[in-house]
Formats: C-alpha cells, sequence, structure tokens
C-alpha cells in the first residue's frame, strides 16, 4: 500500500507543483524568513531486498531522511533519549557502537568520531533527521536520491541486518522446500557380468647409478568386474626378472544386491582388522557394507532458547533445521555423519545479534549405527614366515547412538605363543560431543584405554593407557606398560596463527623406564611458516634408580616460505644439545611456475658424517600421464632416475578409454550419464541420435549433495571417482535443457557404481510440444473479452482397449485461463490429444460454447512442435 | 514507429488522454474504464515488484537458449506475462539517457525479437515466488555474423486486485496496475567485434564539482559493454579520486559525470579517462575483447 501512497504524493506534489506555472507571472510573493521545509514521505528502495516508506526532511536543496525511518527497515537499533537530544544505538554488531549528538553536533560511529554542521541534522518531533549525503561518510551508507520520482535508493555490500532477515527467510523457504531427498524415477541395479571395464593404475622407474645396478622396476594395480564381482590384481617386479611372486596380491570381493546375511565375500588377499593388522589370503565373510559408511545416527540438539524468534540449525553452513516453538525450549535433529559434525545452533535478536554456539560432534569409525550389528568371519593364512593360519569371529553392535560394544574372538597359528586364541571385548563411548572414549580388553594379549578430547576451538588433548601381556606378538619390545599424552593448543592474535603442541611418552620396560616428550611451536604469519620443536629422551635404568640419563635432546627450527609464482623454501637445521652442534642443514625449493609443471631441489648436509645430498626433480603432468625425471648426487655417486605413471580405464559400452596422471584411480567406479534425443521414441540410443550438449546435470550421494557433473563433449556427463558400490542419484532439471521443449524420460534416476568398471546410464529425451489458445466470451459482433479461471484440460487420447489396460491416460495436464483468458502448456510429448473445458463451471459462469472439445495433435520434431490457437468461443447462457 | 519513454511517455500521454478519462470517468456510458497507467520501461527492478535476474542475456551460438528468473518479493500474487521487443538506450545532447524502444528494428539494426520464443510465455507468481524462464532462440539458417538484438519484456499486474470505485451507481472506475521491466537479449553469431570511439571527452572543475562528459559512438559489429573509469590527478601525478562508471553503448551515447571533490586547491589538474570492456555485469566469457581507450584531459581549478 505505501508505494501507492507514493505515487499519490508525486501526483499531489506534482499538482502544487504546476500551480506557480499558472499563476500571474506578475504577482509578488514575500521573501520568507526562513527557508521553508516540508515533510515529505519518499520511497526507500533498499536493492534487491525491499523498500519501506521513509519520511523526508527537505529545505532548500537539501533533503534529510529520518534516520529512525532508514534505521527501522534496515534493523539498524536505534534509541533517542529526548532529554540529552543524543540518538545511540549499535551498527550491525553490538561492539560497533554510535552516537548522534544533535546538541553538541558531533557523531561517533564506532572508533570514528564527526564534528557536525548545523546543516547536517535537524530535530523534528524528536525525531532526528540526517542530511542524506552524511550516511554515507558515518555508516557507509551511500544513499542516492532522485527528486523526480522521491526515491531514495541504498545499493550496499554492507551486510545489514535487513540482509540477514532476508536471508534467513529465504534459507528457511528453501528448507522448507527442499524435499528430503530426491526421489528417483528410474533406479538402474547392477547386473551380473562375467568380465567388464577394467582399471589400471600403472608405474613404471628406470634408475641409472655410478654405484648401483641399474633397474627398471614397475607397479601395478588392475581392477574391473569378474564373474558378478570386483576383482583386484597387484603386481611388482622388474623388466628384466619379470613379477615378483611374493609381491603379487590377488582379490576378488562379490558384493550381492540383496543381501540377507553377507554383504561381501571376500576371497584372496586382505588386512585383518582384528588386534593386529596383517597381510592375509582367504576368505571374508562379512555383513559390513561394502560402500563407506558416510551417514551415521538421526540425533535431537535440546537447549533453552535465549530470544523467542527462533532457533536455526546450520551443518556444514547450510540450514538444516528450525525450532520456532513458543516453549522456549527447542529440540532440532541433526543427520549425523561419520568423521567431524560441526553444527552452528543460532539465534537472531531484533537488530541483528547473533547469540549460538558451535557444537563439534566427532563419530569415529568404529561406532556401529545404533541397532545395527556387524559381524564377519576371516579364515586364512597370514603372509608371515611360515603362513601360519588365522581366524577371527567378530561382532559390533551399535548399542545407541552413545555406545558401540562388540566382541571377538582371534586364532593365530604362529608356534612359539603361549595361547594362540585371543578373545578381547572392545567399548568405544561418545562420552561427550568432544570426548571420545575406547576400551579394548584382551586378556592374553594386553589392555587399553583411551581417550579423545577436541573442542570447537580445535584445541585437543588426548591420553592412551596400555597394559601389556608377555605375548611377543603384541609386545615386541616386552613393556610393562606405556602411558602417551598430548595437547595441541591453537591461537590466533591479530589475525596471525599459531599452535602449541605437547607430547609426552612413559614406557615402563623390564629393565628401565624410558620418557619421550616433545614441545612445539608453529606458526603462521604471512608468507612464513616458521616452527621450533625440542625432543628429549631419557631412560632410567632400575640398577641404578638415582641415575636419569638424558639420552636425546634436539632442538629442530624450521622454516617454510610462500613466495610469489608458487615457490616455496623450506629451511630446517636440527640441533643435537647433546652434541652440541648442529646434526645437518636442509634447504627445499619447490616451484610450480604453471599447473603442470613442477620443479624440486633439495640439499642435505650432514655434519655427523660430513656427507652431502643434493638432488633435482622434475615433474610434468599431462591429462594423462606423469612423468618425472631426477638427479641425485649423493657423496661422489650420481644416480638419475625416471619414471612414469598413471591411470587407464576403459568402457566397453562406448569402446573407449579414459587416460588419467594420477595413479590412484584403480577401486573407483566411474558413471556415465548420457542425455540423448531420441528422435523415433523408441527409449533406445540409435545411431544419429546425438547426445544433449547443452544441459546441466547434478548429482548427490548420502553426505554429498547437490554437486555438478562434468561434461564430456559427444559422450555426457560423468562422475570420475564414484565410490564404489554407492549410490547415485543424478538429476537432470528440465528447466535446464537448452530447449524448453525437451522432455527426459526419467528426471531423477538412481544408480549403483561399480569399481574398476563404468556404469553407463543413458537417458532419452524427447522433443516434446507447447500448446496455447484463447478462451473468449464473446460479447457483441465485434467486442469478445478473455475469460479468466476457466478450466482447460489437455487429455492424451487412448483407445479404449488401452485405458482398460492402462487404467488411465498417461498424459493428462490441467490449467487455468489467465486474466486475458490465454491458456499455456509446454513440455506435451508428441501425440494425439483432446483439449477441453469444463462444462459445469461454465454453467456456474452463465456461459456455454457451441464447441467445448478440440482434438490437437503434437508431433515430433527436432526442435519441438509449436501449437497455437487453439480458441474457444463463449456466449451468455440464455 | 519509435517513442521514447521514461518521463517523456508521461509527457507526451498528457492533456488529451487526461481529458478523455475525465470524461469517461465523470460522464461516459460505459460502467468499466480500465486505465493500463504507470508503465515503466528500462529497469530490472519494477515498481510492481518483480525483480529479473540475469539482467542483461548474451547467447552466443551454437547456444539458442537462456534461463531468466523471475521474482516476485511482494506478498499478493501477481500475473506475469513476457514479449520480445526491440530497443536500446539512446542519449540527447543534454547528456540525458533514455530507451528507443520499438516494435520493429531500425535501419542497420539486427533484430533477434522476430524469431524468440519464451516457455513459459505467461504465468501467475505466488507471494514470494519466484519462476524460471528459458528464452529460446531458432534463428533462421544463413544467419550473418553479428550481434542481435532484442529486448526481452516481462509484464506484470497484480491478480485479482483490481480498484474499484463506485461513482453515483451509473459509473465504476476500475485502475489496473501494470508493469514492464526489460532486459536486454544479445545473441551473437560468427565474428563479432565491439570498441567504442570517443568523439568529445570534456572535463572542468569548479564549485567543489568535477563534471565530466564524454560522447562516444560504438565500433564494430556487437554492442559495448563497459566501464569509463576516471582518476584525477593533481599536477605531481598523485591520484586524488577515482571512480568506475558502466557504461553501454549500442550506437551512439553520452555520459555525464558529476562528483562532488574533495577540497582541492586551485591549479591545474588532469584527468585520466580510460574506457575498457569490464562490465561488472558481464561475465567474463561475454566481454569483447578491446584495447582500452585512454586520454588525459587537463583542468584548472579557478
Amino acid at each position: 500500500m505505501h508505494r501507492h501512497r507514493v505515487r499519490y504524493h508525486l501526483i499531489f506534489r506534482a499538482m502544487i507543483l504546476m500551480c506557480p506555472l499558472f499563476s500571474t507571472a506578475s504577482s509578488q510573493q514575500p521573501v520568507p524568513s526562513s527557508p521553508p521545509e516540508e515533510l515529505v514521505p519518499i520511497e526507500f528502495d533498499l536493492k534487491r531486498d525491499g523498500r519501506a516508506e521513509v519520511v523526508s526532511l527537505q529545505r532548500e536543496n537539501k533533503v534529510y531522511l529520518s534516520v529512525r525511518g532508514v534505521f527501522d527497515f534496515l534493523r539498524i537499533k536505534n534509541d533517542y533519549a529526548p532529554t540529552e537530544g543524543i540518538l545511540s544505538g549499535f551498527f550491525i554488531t553490538p561492539d560497533t557502537s554510535y552516537v548522534i549528538d544533535t546538541r553538541a553536533m558531533k557523531a561517533r560511529v564506532g572508533n570514528r568520531s564527526m564534528s557536525l554542521l548545523p546543516d547536517d541534522v535537524t530535530l523534528r518531533a524528536d525525531i532526528v533527521y540526517l542530511r542524506i549525503e552524511l550516511f554515507d561518510p558515518l555508516f557507509g551508507l551511500a544513499i542516492q536520491y532522485n527528486p523526480r520520482t522521491l526515491k531514495a535508493s541504498l545499493a550496499t555490500q554492507v551486510a545489514l541486518p535487513v540482509f540477514l532477515n532476508s536471508k534467513i527467510k529465504r534459507l528457511e523457504d528453501e528448507l522448507a522446500g527442499r524435499p528430503l531427498r530426491l526421489k528417483p524415477e528410474a533406479t538402474f541395479e547392477r547386473t551380473f557380468s562375467w568380465i567388464n571395464g577394467g582399471q589400471l593404475d600403472y608405474s613404471f622407474r628406470q634408475t641409472l647409478s655410478s654405484a648401483v645396478i641399474p633397474s627398471r622396476s614397475f607397479s601395478t594395480r588392475i581392477t574391473g568386474m569378474l564373474i558378478g564381482g570386483d576383482a583386484e590384481a597387484r603386481f611388482i617386479g622388474n623388466l628384466s626378472s619379470g613379477v615378483d611372486i611374493t609381491q603379487t596380491r590377488l582379490h576378488w570381493r562379490y558384493v550381492p544386491v540383496k543381501a540377507p546375511l553377507f554383504k561381501q565375500y571376500v576371497v584372496g588377499d586382505f588386512v585383518t582388522s582384528g588386534l593386529l593388522s596383517r597381510e592375509i589370503y582367504g576368505v571374508q565373510l562379512t555383513n559390513h557394507p561394502a560402500n563407506p559408511r558416510i551417514f551415521f545416527a538421526d540425533e535431537t540438539l535440546s537447549g533453552q532458547a535465549v530470544t523467542s524468534r527462533g532457533v536455526y540449525m546450520f551443518e556444514s553452513s547450510r540450514l538444516s533445521a528450525v525450532d520456532h516453538s513458543a516453549s522456549g525450549r527447542y529440540n532440532l535433529n541433526s543427520a549425523l555423519t561419520y568423521g567431524v559434525n560441526y553444527i552452528d545452533i543460532l539465534e537472531f535478536g531484533d537488530w541483528g545479534e547473533t547469540f549460538g554456539s558451535t557444537r563439534r560432534i566427532a563419530i569415529p569409525a568404529s561406532l556401529v549405527p545404533p541397532g545395527e550389528i556387524d559381524y564377519d568371519v576371516v579364515v586364512g593364512r597370514l603372509r608371515d614366515v611360515g603362513d601360519p593360519w588365522h581366524g577371527e569371529l567378530s561382532s559390533q553392535w551399535g548399542v545407541t547412538s552413545r555406545v558401540t560394544a562388540g566382541v571377538r574372538m582371534e586364532y593365530y597359528g604362529y608356534d612359539n605363543l603361549p595361547t594362540k586364541v585371543f578373545p578381547d571385548f572392545n567399548v568405544t563411548a561418545r562420552l561427550a560431543d568432544h570426548l571420545i572414549g575406547e576400551a579394548l580388553l584382551s586378556p592374553n594379549a594386553f589392555l587399553r584405554g583411551t581417550l579423545d578430547l577436541t573442542l570447537p576451538s580445535l584445541v585437543s588433548a588426548g591420553f592412551s593407557y596400555t597394559d601389556y601381556r608377555s605375548v611377543r606378538l603384541f609386545n615386541p619390545r616386552n613393556a610393562i606398560n606405556e602411558i602417551t599424552g598430548h595437547v595441541v593448543v591453537p591461537f590466533s592474535p591479530d589475525g596471525m596463527r599459531f599452535a602449541f603442541d605437547l607430547s609426552g611418552t612413559q614406557t615402563i620396560l623390564s629393565p628401565a623406564r624410558e620418557r619421550k616428550a616433545r614441545i612445539g611451536l608453529s606458526a603462521f604469519i604471512g608468507v612464513f611458516s616458521p616452527r621450533i620443536a625440542t625432543q628429549y629422551g631419557w631412560i632410567h635404568p632400575y640398577d641404578n634408580l638415582d641415575e636419569t640419563n638424558l639420552v636425546f635432546h634436539e632442538t629442530e627450527p624450521s622454516l617454510r616460505v610462500r613466495l610469489p609464482a608458487n615457490l616455496f623454501v623450506t629451511l630446517a637445521a636440527p640441533f643435537n644439545h647433546i652434541e652440541g652442534s648442529f646434526r645437518n642443514f636442509r634447504v627445499g625449493v619447490l616451484i610450480q611456475p604453471v599447473s603442470n609443471l613442477l620443479l624440486e631441489f633439495e640439499y642435505d648436509r650432514n655434519f655427523a658424517i660430513q656427507s652431502t645430498f643434493a638432488r633435482f626433480r622434475l615433474q610434468w603432468i599431462s591429462p594423462f600421464t606423469r612423468v618425472t625425471a631426477g638427479v641425485t648426487r649423493g657423496g661422489d655417486n650420481l644416480l638419475f632416475d625416471q619414471s612414469v605413471s598413471g591411470s587407464v580405464g576403459a568402457v566397453p559400452e562406448l569402446g573407449e578409454f579414459f587416460f588419467e596422471s594420477n595413479p590412484s584411480r584403480a577401486g573407483y567406479g566411474t558413471m556415465l550419464i548420457a542425455p540423448f534425443i531420441d528422435a523415433n521414441l523408441n527409449g533406445i540410443r540409435d545411431a544419429g541420435e546425438p547426445i544433449i550438449s547443452s544441459a546441466r546435470l547434478r548429482a548427490s550421494t548420502i553426505g554429498v549433495g547437490g554437486f555438478r557433473l562434468t561434461q564430456l563433449p559427444e559422450i555426457g556427463w560423468v562422475i570420475p571417482r564414484a565410490i564404489p558400490y554407492q549410490n547415485y542419484v543424478v538429476e537432470l532439471p528440465q528447466i535446464d535443457l537448452e530447449n524448453p521443449l525437451w522432455i527426459p524420460r526419467y528426471r531423477v534416476v538412481e544408480a549403483n557404481s561399480a569399481p574398476g568398471t563404468s556404469t553407463y546410464i543413458s537417458i532419452p529425451v524427447i522433443a516434446g510440444g507447447s500448446l496455447r489458445g484463447t478462451v473468449l466470451h464473446l460479447k457483441g459482433p465485434t467486442l469478445q473479452e478473455g475469460v479468466e479461471f476457466v478450466k482447460v484440460t489437455l487429455r492424451e487420447d487412448v483407445s479404449d482397449e488401452e485405458l482398460v489396460r492402462v487404467g488411465r491416460p498417461r498424459y493428462e495436464k490441467k490449467v487455468e485461463t489467465f486474466s486475458t483468458g490465454d491458456f499455456e502448456v509446454i513440455g506435451v510429448p508428441p501425440g494425439k490429444y483432446t483439449v477441453s473445458l469444463d462444462g459445469l463451471q461454465l454453467a456456474s459462469l452463465r456461459l456455454q460454447g457451441r464447441q467445448l472439445t478440440r482434438p490437437v495433435t503434437i508431433e515430433a520434431k527436432t526442435d519441438g512442435d509449436i501449437v497455437e490457437g487453439v480458441n474457444f468461443i463463449l456466449i451468455e447462457r440464455k | 514507429m519509435e517513442k521514447c519513454e521514461g518521463n517523456s511517455t508521461l509527457k507526451k500521454a498528457s492533456t488529451n488522454q487526461f481529458l478523455n478519462f475525465v470524461r469517461h470517468t465523470m460522464f461516459g456510458q460505459r460502467r468499466h474504464v480500465v486505465i493500463a497507467a504507470f508503465v515503466l520501461f528500462g529497469i530490472a527492478y519494477s515498481d510492481a515488484g518483480i525483480s529479473v535476474y540475469p539482467t542483461e542475456i548474451f547467447v552466443v551460438s551454437p547456444n539458442r537458449s537462456a534461463p531468466l528468473t523471475i521474482s516476485n518479493p511482494t506478498d499478493s500474487i501477481i500475473e506475469v506475462w513476457v514479449s520480445f521487443g526491440h530497443g536500446y538506450p539512446v542519449a540527447f545532447d543534454s547528456g540525458k539517457v533514455s530507451m528507443s524502444r520499438s516494435d520493429t528494428a531500425g535501419i542497420g539494426d539486427l533484430t533477434a525479437s522476430k524469431w524468440l520464443r519464451v516457455y513459459p510465455q505467461r504465468f501467475t507468481l505466488g507471494a514470494q515466488g519466484a519462476q524460471v524462464i528459458r528464452v529460446f532462440g531458432t534463428p533462421p539458417p544463413g544467419l550473418a555474423s553479428g550481434e542481435y538484438w532484442a529486448r526481452v519484456v516481462v509484464s506484470s499486474k497484480p491478480k485479482n486486485a483490481r480498484l474499484a470505485v463506485t461513482r453515483n451507481n451509473q459509473t465504476k472506475l476500475m485502475m489496473e496496475l501494470v508493469s514492464q521491466t526489460t532486459v536486454p537479449y544479445h545473441f551473437r553469431t560468427g565474428v563479432v567485434s565491439s570498441s567504442v570511439v570517443v568523439k568529445q571527452a570534456r572535463a572542468s572543475m569548479d564549485d567543489g564539482y568535477l563534471r565530466l562528459r564524454v560522447d562516444l559512438r560504438r565500433a564494430g559489429n556487437a554492442a559495448f559493454w563497459g566501464r569509463i573509469n576516471y582518476k584525477l590527478l593533481s599536477s605531481s601525478g598523485k591520484v586524488i579520486r577515482m571512480k568506475d562508471y558502466r557504461v553501454v553503448a549500442y550506437k551512439e551515447m553520452s555520459y555525464s559525470v558529476l562528483d562532488t571533490l574533495p577540497s582541492v586547491y586551485e591549479g591545474p589538474y588532469s584527468v585520466e579517462l580510460i574506457i575498457d570492456n569490464v562490465h561488472p555485469s558481464v561475465a567474463a566469457q561475454y566481454r569483447i575483447s578491446s584495447e582500452p581507450f585512454r586520454q588525459r584531459i587537463p583542468v584548472t581549478v579557478p
């Protein structure tokens, strides 16, 4: 309404201004003693964020704005004390207070003060009017005033509270409209294949030296689908002697789509996850999912609200929940994921003040989702001397979202063990948001308890105690017990970043007590990153209790400097306090002049053994491979080395190979999504049917939402490193297609990625059409008027047999006419349709038509069919 | 037929239409008089309460379409419809900028309005709602190189919000506020080039103001989108003031700058003028490379 008032005022003012034009030119007006002034409501327009009516005071050529009017709209706190004549408040944040003193004629905003002239500020009816030009120097608000339109405009980058309000509202609307999870219209399940795809990571290295025999070694890792599962083979060897069988590792895994008992069947080489991590070849059956767990559990975070304006929860800076309950107590549901969850629980005051706290909730991988039980069975032979047998039965139960308890029974077939069976009981508990406790009780091996604390400020501390049994397999140093602890305290004075760290270990050995300690301080100051760390080592022999020997004491100062052009220089010089001399001096220079070229130089002078080591290395990264060449000088020897590494993947559906320079791609899947124009409407991509080149595809998976896909010309869109066996949801929004008349067969699809191979998803897109028409009321021989709100139905023509079979037409759309009587339907698939009006509705409108249905045909055309002029003429019902 | 909009439209629509309006309202036989009034044109944020993003559209062949988001920041329901016209800003000798608009292109203009379509063409926007529309071009085959212009005209009016005033049971005045917002559309095909030729640049300083007037003409076959950067330099070369202004030149254009100056002493100064192709709201991929124009103009504070 205020806009209308402004307009009427504009007209009124225009009429007032015109009055002198109509008055006689000779009329003499008395000259006023003081300049006339007028209170004029004007429109205050905040660019992109709305507008409001604000009263201005206009005197001569000067324009003043009501500070209260402007600041109330911008949500900047303002209070006027009439007795002192002082307007005060704070600007955006409570620590930036401001004062406008209308008697002393001074203004202060934060630390800045300014003297005011008599013409700068005016007081009328306890409202402070400030000259429009002064909002900029005082508050950084450059307000532009247009006297012809009576409009003041403000375009600013200042983070005004009004922006925060609208941002919060926008986020709330977005949250309300955000689907919990996109519902796929089609799901592409994994299918059985004897052999499919393949990914090869490779690395070849050649060394030539004046001191040792030249060598040409290789390392490869091959993954792909085999007999319905995924297989992996690692080969290491030398070009002259061939593959080293002892280093060869083979692995095959079957992951059933529907898994009643076990989710993974593994045969071959893998690594145990019991008391010891050892390489084993054998069999593993487990119900642990093949894809990494990302989502842990929903958890309700509760607390007492400070304000009554609602409590907002942001997870990873994204609004995820709002509680507007009037009780003052909030309950917000958070979807916790594995790893560290940063959750901001915020409230906003009337003037943009922010209250709240950040919660850091750590979910370690050892916690099992509440209510779930993980179990696995392992049988095989360890890759160790004598290939001893190993067996493992374990079960982990997520008792609650805070506690996971597990039992395990392990068998180790080593000959010299006093016992071969090692049971253990383990517990992981979230004792608090920031505190994780773990206990592992294995009566035959060791007992261990750990506590880990990390606060939202990243101050962290850890403590661990281990009580050993005398089994050499788990206690090679023959220790009795060991205590370790560490503390890291980061702090940031004046924009610089520092971190203080302290760690210590005490190990009680049979003959002595061993203690180690390290104190360090590191900093990030602009381009400099200095660090100094001192390490101590003491041994306290039991045969001489009075003697405490400091056996190690070394201080290492180091400095890393980041210079322009991606030049990094590192210097380090460890000082041995016991010997009273520097141990060595190291210099490293790394430069990356362009993104795909890396040059490294290292120099190390060891003063203890009087030797010098120098190395120069060049790395070139092409889109297909990575080439490295280097020369090293150690003493009198020179060593030249060259290596080539990368990754190659095959996509059988396309007969294509993909190359990558990073040799760590094997194991990941590749997902290719190819929307194509289905010209013959058969749902299959035939020769000549092009891939759509202009679209925006988005994908999401649990924990990773809405990332854009990379486009490969003529091939489609790709998720290059898809997590194996992970479900991905891909969205092809129709509005993002180049032609709005194109209709994707599926707008949302879901597919499961397979490791070492590609998952190819083709989405047919048909060119539909648009239909436009008008419903007109014939009021006379030449007078006709559009009829609004008339219901128009577009329905596909189907035969009676098909209607019986399908139940209802495949396409039916209902729209209403606009104020002009026009209606429009877009994205109509090709076919025969009937457009009809609702006779009952027309009767209620006292209208009738000679023809209430019209047949239309949408034809399949490359750019879509446009049907216009589907008009209906209505007359008054008699 | 071309018409100039802005305030001049209101002036042209003045006497006769106003008298007709009064005649119909006070004495007419018709019961309803519907007036489409307050037609604003040429800005991307209109009084009827819609905002449009982006505020300019560039499409480079072979792409054929571009999205346009229309938002309703008000709390009322509005009806929106989209059409196409042809137009571009022009400047009068006084330096006042106005919009030259016509339904058809002028002589020598390359227009895209004939082969543009929009989907959806008409729709309803709820309170605080938004709609993405697609402006889709079907350029005829064999189109000559160059930049083809159009203006996407987004019109809106409140839905079900007609104001009715009853007078003596005979006449009912119904007022309908229709607003229009236009977005310039540019379709580029083949080789395009754009630069500006400065016909005249003048600067003066007095009464605490710097007055700068730049008359320029666009060269090449595409509109020039860029900025004027000026620096006020002291006789020793010290920068006293520096500002940027956005520049859009479809054909000929004049820019007048009136800038408040800080306290300066009497004496000689100079204004360094740079016109380049960096327009803040044009994405880098749509900038047409051209050599920046530079000129230094001596000025004296009397």
